[in-house]
């Protein structure tokens, strides 16, 4: 991967100290409160980006790690894991501390009108607020419009899986990516991204129960078996994507999609 | 001064290493931070749960005495005010380790600077924050003669023995975050062998670098 190196106790390749420039820092870096000094905290790729100005840069260590720590704006997928007075809790990640969803955090709810969530069932989130001292919450609600806005209940006909920290951020955030737009090219699929490292896939109509398949009509269960198992084999395409270098994609491609 | 290192090889914690220095091999996992127990919980820091477990045997005030060592340089080492009302967990597994026979003089030194320089490497595989880097070494003098990473007849026949462990700031051997010593040592040979030892740590840092860079550079493989 091409940029720079760094490591904890490098020192930034910034001019810290230049009060012309407003400093904002990102993941891997910490600011001393003592000494106000700013240095790395993790090991990974060193990211400086300046606006056009000079007035303005952004700093911050792109590296990969298992555990997830919740930020603020933050896309999540959860698992609704139980209730408590009016929340829910919510697992971002397995044995790490359940993070709350306020049943008024969801479009046109109201003390009466109440959302129906079961234990066991995923959500795609927003962390409206993440201060490490007090309890992470989560909202269902599209800040800017107040609607649904994608968030919400992920239906079960879906399959969850999770891939790394980084790759989740690179499918994300990068509008280049090209291994979703590869994936494009093999079926149709509906995507939901936590950047917790969850990922909800469902190609067509995805995974079906029998017993909604006999009801629906119009379908042959054929199409259903095509349906659930091209799901799986983009599950394991982007599972795999993770471990290869971009030349050998489209072969890995191929070998996920063999048998649908 | 040699070492062997593989990171990530335990998949369900968030870092992993196993390292091998000399006759020593040690496996550390980290986990974290994640919620503590009641009475782990710091109300402002992460709180550190530090396990040793040795080669053969169970694990006894030995080990205990090495888990109080190795809490006091990481505490100072870990950005603890980052991870408030949080638990980072660090069980260092030894696998081979020197036993002394019965009767024979039971050391520790070489254990311990393996477990410190192998939670390093676990620790960034974790991405937990670390103010800065460190790299210890363990040393014989014998007759003023130095001994990197001695042998267990190496520690028999020397007059002391000590492991030290540098903070590394910008590729430089800045404070020692910990110095052990044993044996019969005079003030001057004692403040050589420091001196000596500043270089020795910084190659063993440069040694890290590499191995972080094919790390990353392995995290990152589906990059164009």
């Amino acid at each position: 991967m091409s940029g720079s190196l760094i490591i904890p106790g490098d020192s930034l390749p910034i001019d810290s100290r230049d009060s012309e420039i407003k400093t904002t820092i990102g993941p891997g870096i910490y600011k001393n409160p003592q000494t106000q000094s700013i240095i790395p905290t993790n090991a990974g790729v060193i990211n400086v980006q300046q606006n056009k100005a000079k007035t303005t840069q952004l700093v911050y260590v792109e590296s990969n790690s298992k555990r997830y720590i919740p930020q603020t704006n933050d896309f999540v997928i959860g698992i609704v894991t139980g209730v408590v007075g009016e929340a829910y809790k919510v697992l971002l990640q397995d044995f790490s501390t359940a993070v709350l969803l306020s049943m008024m955090a969801f479009p046109n709810a109201t003390k009466k009108n109440r959302p129906n969530l079961k234990i066991g069932q995923a959500v795609y989130a927003r962390v409206s607020q993440a201060i490490p001292e007090i309890e992470t919450e989560l909202e269902c609600i599209d800040p800017t419009t107040g609607k649904e806005g994608g968030f919400g209940l992920l239906d079960e006909s879906g399959y969850i899986f999770t891939v790394n920290l980084n790759f989740a951020r690179e499918l994300l955030f990068n509008p280049n990516s090209i291994f979703l737009e590869k994936l494009a090219s093999r079926c149709k699929f509906e995507i939901a991204i936590g950047i917790n490292g969850k990922v909800w896939i469902k190609c067509g109509e995805g995974i079906k129960l029998e017993k909604e398949t006999s009801e629906e009509e119009g379908k042959t269960p054929r199409e259903n078996t095509r349906d659930l198992k091209s799901t799986l084999a983009a599950a394991r395409y982007l599972t795999k994507c993770q471990k290869i270098s971009v030349e050998s994609l489209d072969q890995v491609l191929d070998e996920a999609f063999k048998n649908v | 001064m040699t070492f062997q290192v593989r990171t990530s090889l335990l998949e369900n914690v968030d870092g992993s290493a196993e390292l091998q220095i000399g006759n020593t091999k040690v496996i550390t996992s980290v986990t974290g931070p994640i919620e503590p127990k009641a009475r782990q919980d710091l109300p402002n820091q992460a709180s550190l749960e530090i396990v040793i477990r040795p080669a053969v045997d169970l694990a006894s005030t030995r080990e205990k005495l090495l888990e109080d060592k190795l809490r006091s340089l990481l505490q100072s080492i870990i950005v603890r005010y980052k991870y408030p009302r949080q638990l980072i967990q660090i069980v260092v597994q030894f696998l081979v380790s020197d036993t002394s026979s019965e009767g024979e003089i039971d050391y520790t030194s070489n254990e311990l600077n393996a477990a410190i320089n192998c939670c390093y490497f676990a620790l960034i595989d974790a991405g937990v924050a670390l103010s800065a880097s460190f790299a210890s070494l363990s040393i014989s003098l014998n007759d003023g003669k130095a001994t990197y990473n001695p042998s267990l007849v190496d520690l028999n026949k020397s007059d002391s023995h000590h492991v030290i462990c540098f903070n590394i700031v910008k590729g430089k051997a800045d404070k020692i975050l910990l110095l052990e010593s044993q044996g019969d040592i005079e003030e001057e040979e004692l403040f050589t062998m420091i001196s000596n030892a500043v270089s020795e740590c910084e190659v063993i840092h440069q040694q890290q670098r590499k191995f972080i860079k094919e790390k990353v550079d392995n995290d990152y493989v589906w990059k164009q």
